[in-house]
């Protein structure tokens, strides 16, 4: 095959180091920073909570509010602090994901506020945030069936690969960000930008799926790891 | 019996006898986690995750420290540090049978901290609260602490040896809301402080072992040091 | 019908504690009244921006960041670069914020410290103009609180000057035609003054510097002193709607020169 290179010197199913880490911010009720390369969002949630209007709550379940934000210096240009319209769709994709994920019928009437603030973007943000959000979940003790991670996959002169950063994305033929819950094998969140044939499709999918089970068990880890640094100082491993 | 950290889809038990509780779930004869929290096996056919973090899940016959958010008619709204809002009927804040109060507000006001019983209570509807009983009102000066809900049996302790002990220790009266928060009654600022580094030890803590000893040990470095 | 807005409360009995405490001459953290809490600060690990800090002031902690850009001068200014200090405070910091534009006191936070920036200049902003009448550096700060836990205003000025110390922009050329051309070279900004903001609140008969949220929260009114160099007044703003007596603003003044080089210090033995 040609001598493709990805600029970072990276092979195309390797992922950016990651850096995640849960309980980073004090006023919300869970929080957590989560780092892919150099694209790093914070994700804050709220909840359950009461939902105001009273009246315009949802009687059988919680809601769930999602609001993705990137900070003026997040990106090269600076961006205006108000909300674009992209930022609106990933708002919602990222509400949806989330909405099949958490047991909502425990807490009718109310609401579970979600917000992220990207830092720095290099791609695969809304993936990012969406790792970030499942390990803020946690931090809130939200009823999760499983936690939600999600990975972008791309072709890009012709090559597939896992975990695309700003300038991938920009050169790609197709992005493809998705997430799923690992354990039990559900996709929650799944958008494909540009062309691509049936067969590249399937590929991306199990690149895509091994990568979300690497993600899966650095959560995992995250959230054991903040509570066993306590027992390993007592000697309790 | 050991107790092991688990997390949400982590896989707890197997019977098609078993049934899942407020912090699991069912898929065929499975019963799996939804929360993070420390899971002991035990007799019982409904299975449940001690939770380690999330707010206070109301359950009537708790006592519970609110703090009073809204004056309405005839309640006042508190909140109790759950997904709703609880509610104080007037009817049920008043000691005396036939008392007459010209001014509610004097009664009850706004930031007001309350010890208030939970006497009803479903998923649907706000919690109703009462101050009727002996024990119950308002509190009128002490130190507010909070801890994870989940994490008050720990500080209370089996047949309430760990509060006891604190009590004890402290020479202090506590008050202990089931839905996370404990109040000191005292001025006394550096017992005031000590109570603050057992709460947060606690909530550190609670998933090790051996927790009470270590509490004991703190108590009395701390006392002796001021003594 | 007010909507209840979520909140943080502040229970009278902690009302009581914290105001029976100051009678004692003590605050709920042992500080002295005119001691600020630990500050550490992280820098340059934004790549996108210009030039970024993250402070944390206790447990408030707010980003700063900085990005210059090219733009067209003010047409009363044509040989100056721009400045527009803009400042958020979202969800993420406190179940008191609220999605949304930012809302008055979010607006005056910023045009605190655009203040002072403004005069005396933080950098020369002759020296950030390209083409005079057609061509400028337009100097963006933008500053994000990402936890509110009391003063952000003096946050977010040690997170400013930090992020202004460490930022680099690219320089471009101009070519005979006018045309501007970007070069791969990366100039440090020139930072030729140095304002620290320094907040007092009022609680009682109480004058305390550096307040957490709760004593924010309840105290009467706060001020905000502007040091700039060292012996200057680059700026004042009192907010809230209670009352300071002249002495009171005099006390609040001399405390802010006295600590104005512990905190310079701070912040520039960590951007070396």
């Amino acid at each position: 095959m040609s001598q493709f290179k990805r600029s970072d010197g990276r092979a195309n199913d390797e992922l950016r180091p990651i850096k995640a880490e849960m309980h980073v911010l004090k006023n919300a009720d869970g929080s957590a920073y989560f780092e892919m390369g150099n694209t790093k969002v914070i994700a804050a949630v709220y909840g359950p909570r009461e939902y105001y209007p009273k009246q315009l709550a949802l009687p059988q379940e919680s809601m769930v509010r999602v609001r993705y934000h990137m900070i003026p210096f997040s990106v090269k240009e600076r961006k205006s602090p108000a909300l674009t319209r992209r930022e609106i769709e990933i708002s919602k994709v990222i509400k949806e994901a989330f909405g099949g994920c958490i047991k909502k019928d425990l807490f009718p009437r109310s609401t579970i506020d979600v917000y992220i603030e990207v830092l720095n973007a290099d791609g695969s943000t809304r993936v990012a945030s969406i790792n970030a959000v499942s390990l803020a979940l946690v931090d809130a003790g939200i009823f999760l069936y499983d936690l939600v991670a999600a990975v972008s996959v791309g072709k890009i002169h012709d090559q597939l690969i896992v975990d695309l950063t700003g300038d991938e994305d920009q050169n790609s033929e197709a992005d493809m960000p998705i997430a799923m819950m690992p354990s039990l094998n559900k996709i929650l969140l799944l958008q494909m930008d540009g062309t691509l044939t049936v067969e590249e499709f399937n590929n991306l999918m199990k690149m895509g799926i091994q990568a979300i089970k690497k993600i899966y068990e650095i959560q995992k880890e995250t959230i054991r790891s903040s509570l066993e640094s306590v027992l390993k100082m007592y000697g309790q491993t | 019996m050991k107790r092991e950290i688990v997390l949400p889809s982590t896989l707890l038990e197997t019977g098609d006898d078993l049934k899942p509780g407020l912090t699991t779930y069912k898929i065929g004869p499975n019963i799996f986690s939804g929360i993070l929290g420390l899971y002991e096996k035990t007799n019982s056919k409904e299975i449940n995750v001690i939770p380690l973090k999330g707010k206070y899940y109301p359950s009537i016959g708790d006592r519970v420290v609110g703090i009073v958010t809204k004056f309405q008619v005839f309640s006042w709204n508190v909140d109790i540090n759950s997904f709703h809002e609880a509610i104080l009927p007037f009817s049920n804040a008043i000691k005396k049978e036939r008392q007459f109060y010209s001014d509610l507000n004097k009664l009850i006001s706004i930031n007001d901290v309350i010890y208030a019983e939970i006497i009803s209570f479903d998923r649907f509807s706000p919690p109703t609260l009462s101050i009727k009983k002996k024990g119950l009102g308002k509190i009128t000066e002490g130190y507010i602490y909070e801890i994870t809900p989940g994490k008050i049996p720990r500080l209370i302790g089996k047949n309430q040896s760990m509060i006891n002990m604190i009590k004890q220790m402290l020479g202090i009266r506590i008050i202990v809301g089931k839905n996370g928060r404990v109040v000191a009654l005292t001025q006394d600022f550096n017992k005031i402080e000590i109570l603050g580094e057992v709460i947060q030890k606690i909530e550190n803590e609670s998933h090790v072992p051996g927790l009470t000893d270590r509490i004991k040990n703190l108590l009395e470095s701390k006392l002796n040091k001021t003594s | 019908m007010s909507e209840f807005k979520y909140g943080v409360f502040i229970p009278k009995i902690k009302q009581k504690f914290i105001l029976n405490l100051l009678n004692n001459k003590k605050r709920v953290d042992n500080r002295d009244f005119i001691e600020y809490r630990k500050i550490k600060i992280k820098y340059g690990h934004i790549p996108n921006a210009d030039g970024c800090a993250e402070v944390q002031l206790g447990n408030t902690i707010v980003i700063a960041g900085v990005k210059l850009d090219l733009t067209n001068p003010y047409p009363s200014e044509p040989d100056r670069g721009t400045l527009i200090v803009n400042a958020e405070f979202p969800p993420v910091a406190s179940p008191d914020f609220e999605p949304g534009p930012p809302d008055e006191n979010a607006i005056e936070l910023a045009r605190i410290i655009d203040r002072g920036l403004r005069k005396p200049e933080v950098v020369d902003f002759k020296k950030l103009c390209i083409v005079p009448g057609k061509k400028v550096y337009g100097l963006w700060i933008d500053i994000y609180a990402l936890n509110h836990d009391g003063n952000l205003i003096d946050a977010a000025g040690i997170a400013t000057m930090a992020a202004l110390l460490t930022a680099k922009y690219t320089k471009v050329d101009v070519s005979p035609t006018g045309e501007i051309i970007r070069t791969n070279e990366r100039l440090p900004l020139e930072v030729i003054n140095f304002p620290v903001y320094i907040t007092h609140v009022k609680i009682g008969e109480h004058l305390i510097i550096d307040p957490n949220l709760e004593e924010e929260m309840i105290a009467d009114c706060k001020l905000t002193t502007i040091i700039s160099n060292g012996n200057l007044i680059g700026g004042i703003q009192k907010s809230g709607s209670g009352a300071l007596s002249i002495e009171d603003i005099n006390q609040a003044l001399e405390n802010s020169l006295k600590i104005y080089p512990r905190i310079k210090e701070i912040i520039t033995s960590s951007v070396k």
